[in-house]
C-alpha cells in the first residue's frame, strides 16, 4: 500500500503542493490528470522521494519514504522526458540498475528487449517510440512494486502507444504491480485506470473510480422554446457547456434524476442524454481560466 | 473474440462486457464448456483494467452463466440454467413498456413491433430456455 498523508510542499515561496492525501493498493492502476503547472509532477517527484515535503508523509506498507530510502527498491519512477541515459548504451544502463536494484531482472528486461524488437546500441540513436518503449521495460524489468509513470505516452504514434498500455495491462494482471500515471489523454485514462486522482491549484480535486465519475455527471442536450430558463442556469450542480441557437448543452454534476426533473418541468421542446467522455468531466471540473499556469 | 467497448456510454465498461459475452453466447458464437480468454488476455485485447473484466466474469459467474476452474480458466457453463431475478424482471417489463411508448410515438404498427421482437427472439434463441436452445438448432 502506499499512501500520501497530507502532503505539503512549497517552492520558492509557492505552495505547489497542498494537503495532498490519497492510498494506492496493489495490483491497481490510478490516473492522475489535471492541468499544466498544476503540481503533478512535483507530486510524483515528491512520492518517489526526489523531493523532500515540507510537511507529510509518503508511505510503502507504512514505512516512510523519505526517512528510509531503502524503501525506494520498491519503487519506480520514469520521468517525463528521460534524456539523462542519453549518451548511454544499452549494457550500462542494465549495469547501473542492477546494482540499484536488487530484484532486478535482467533475463526479463532483455527478453522483454527481443519481444519489442528494440536494438542493444546507445540510446542516442533510439526514437522517441523507442526511448519510451525501452524506458517502460527498465521500469518493469526492476520488479518493483509501485510504478510511477510521468506522461507515459505523451507523443508516440498510435501502435507504440497501443504496446505501451498493453503491457502495463499485463503486468498489472500477472505481478500484481501498481501503477500510478500522469497524462492528458484522458481516453487511455478512461479505460484503463481503477481510479482517477485530479489534482486542482496544487489540492486533490477528487479522488474517484472512472464508474462514480461517470454515474455522478450526465451530459444533456436541451432546446427550450424561449431560450433556457433562468432557473435552470441557476442551478448549482448545472453547467452550461455550449450554448448554439437554442440548442442549449448542459453537464449535470450530482443529484442527476432531482435536475433532470427540474429541467423536464420547463417543458423543454427536446431533452437528449448525450455520450460522455472524461474529457468533458475534466474540461469543467478542472478549466477555470483560459490560460495556462 | 470481439467485444466493441464504448467508454462514452454511462453503462460501466463491466456491465458492458457482462451484457456482450451473454449476447455472443446466446448467437453461439460462444459455445457451451467453450474456454473463455483469460483476464490477463482479454484486458490487454480490449485495453481495459485488468480489475474491470475480474469484475465481469464474477458477475457472469454470479449469474450462473460461466464458471472458472481453479488452474485451468474460465469457460461457458455446459447448461445455462435461467434464474429467475424478481428485480430484473420488473426492470426488463418497464424497459419494455417505454419501448411500447416510444414506437407507437414513431407510428410504428403493432404487427411490426411484434415482428421484430419475433425475429430476434429467433436469431438469438431467446424465449425459451437457453440450454434448450442450443441444442435445437
Amino acid at each position: 500500500m502506499l499512501k500520501v498523508h497530507q502532503i505539503h510542499k512549497t517552492i520558492e515561496g509557492n505552495d505547489v503542493l497542498q494537503d495532498i492525501s490519497f492510498t494506492l493498493e496493489r495490483g491497481s492502476i490510478a490516473g492522475m490528470v489535471g492541468r499544466n503547472g498544476v503540481g503533478k509532477s512535483t507530486l510524483l517527484r515528491t512520492i518517489v522521494g526526489i523531493f523532500d515535503p515540507d510537511s507529510g508523509t509518503v508511505t510503502i506498507d507504512d514505512i516512510d519514504v523519505h526517512k528510509n530510502p531503502a524503501i525506494k527498491q520498491k519503487i519506480t519512477y520514469v520521468p517525463d522526458s528521460s534524456e539523462l541515459l542519453k549518451s548511454y548504451s544499452v549494457k550500462d544502463i542494465v549495469k547501473l540498475y542492477d546494482a540499484v536494484y536488487e530484484n532486478f531482472d535482467a533475463g526479463y528486461f532483455y527478453h522483454l528487449m527481443n519481444r519489442f524488437g528494440l536494438p542493444k546500441k546507445k540510446l542516442r540513436s533510439y526514437s522517441k517510440g523507442m526511448k519510451a518503449l525501452f524506458h517502460m521495460i527498465l521500469s518493469f524489468s526492476t520488479k518493483s512494486e509501485y510504478i510511477i509513470l510521468d506522461e507515459p505516452t505523451n507523443g508516440l504514434d498510435p501502435i507504440v502507444k497501443r504496446q505501451i498500455l498493453t503491457f502495463i495491462i499485463e503486468e498489472v494482471s500477472e505481478r500484481n504491480v501498481c501503477v500510478l500515471i500522469s497524462t492528458h489523454h484522458l481516453d487511455e485514462i478512461e479505460k484503463i485506470a481503477d481510479t482517477v486522482i485530479t489534482l486542482k491549484e496544487g489540492r486533490i480535486g477528487s479522488f474517484t473510480t472512472i464508474e462514480e465519475a461517470k454515474n455522478s455527471f450526465r451530459k444533456v442536450q436541451t432546446v427550450f422554446t424561449d431560450g433556457l430558463p433562468d432557473a435552470v442556469a441557476a442551478l448549482p450542480n448545472v453547467k452550461v457547456l455550449n450554448t448554439t441557437g437554442r440548442v442549449t448543452t448542459l453537464l449535470i454534476n450530482g443529484n442527476i434524476k432531482e435536475s433532470l426533473s427540474v429541467i423536464s418541468g420547463f417543458e423543454p421542446l427536446f431533452i437528449e442524454e448525450l455520450p460522455m467522455s472524461l474529457e468533458d468531466i475534466f474540461i469543467s471540473t478542472l478549466g477555470g481560466e483560459e490560460y495556462v499556469s | 473474440m470481439l467485444l466493441n467497448l464504448d467508454p462514452r456510454s454511462h453503462i460501466p465498461i463491466w456491465e458492458q462486457v457482462v451484457n456482450q459475452v451473454k449476447e455472443l453466447i446466446l448467437k453461439e458464437l460462444l459455445l457451451p464448456g467453450e474456454k473463455l480468454p483469460s483476464v490477463r488476455e482479454m484486458s490487454s485485447m480490449l485495453l481495459i483494467n485488468p480489475n474491470t473484466v475480474s469484475k465481469a466474469y464474477q458477475e457472469l459467474e454470479r449469474q450462473g452463466i460461466i464458471e472458472t476452474l481453479r488452474g485451468k480458466g474460465t469457460f461457458v457453463l455446459q447448461s445455462i440454467v435461467p434464474k429467475a431475478d424478481e428485480q430484473k424482471i420488473e426492470a426488463l417489463r418497464q424497459a419494455l413498456k417505454q419501448l411500447v411508448i416510444e414506437s407507437s410515438y414513431l407510428g410504428i404498427e403493432k404487427e411490426s413491433f411484434l415482428k421484430w421482437a419475433e425475429s430476434y427472439l429467433k436469431e438469438l434463441g431467446g424465449g425459451t430456455d437457453c440450454a434448450e436452445s442450443s441444442s435445437d438448432s
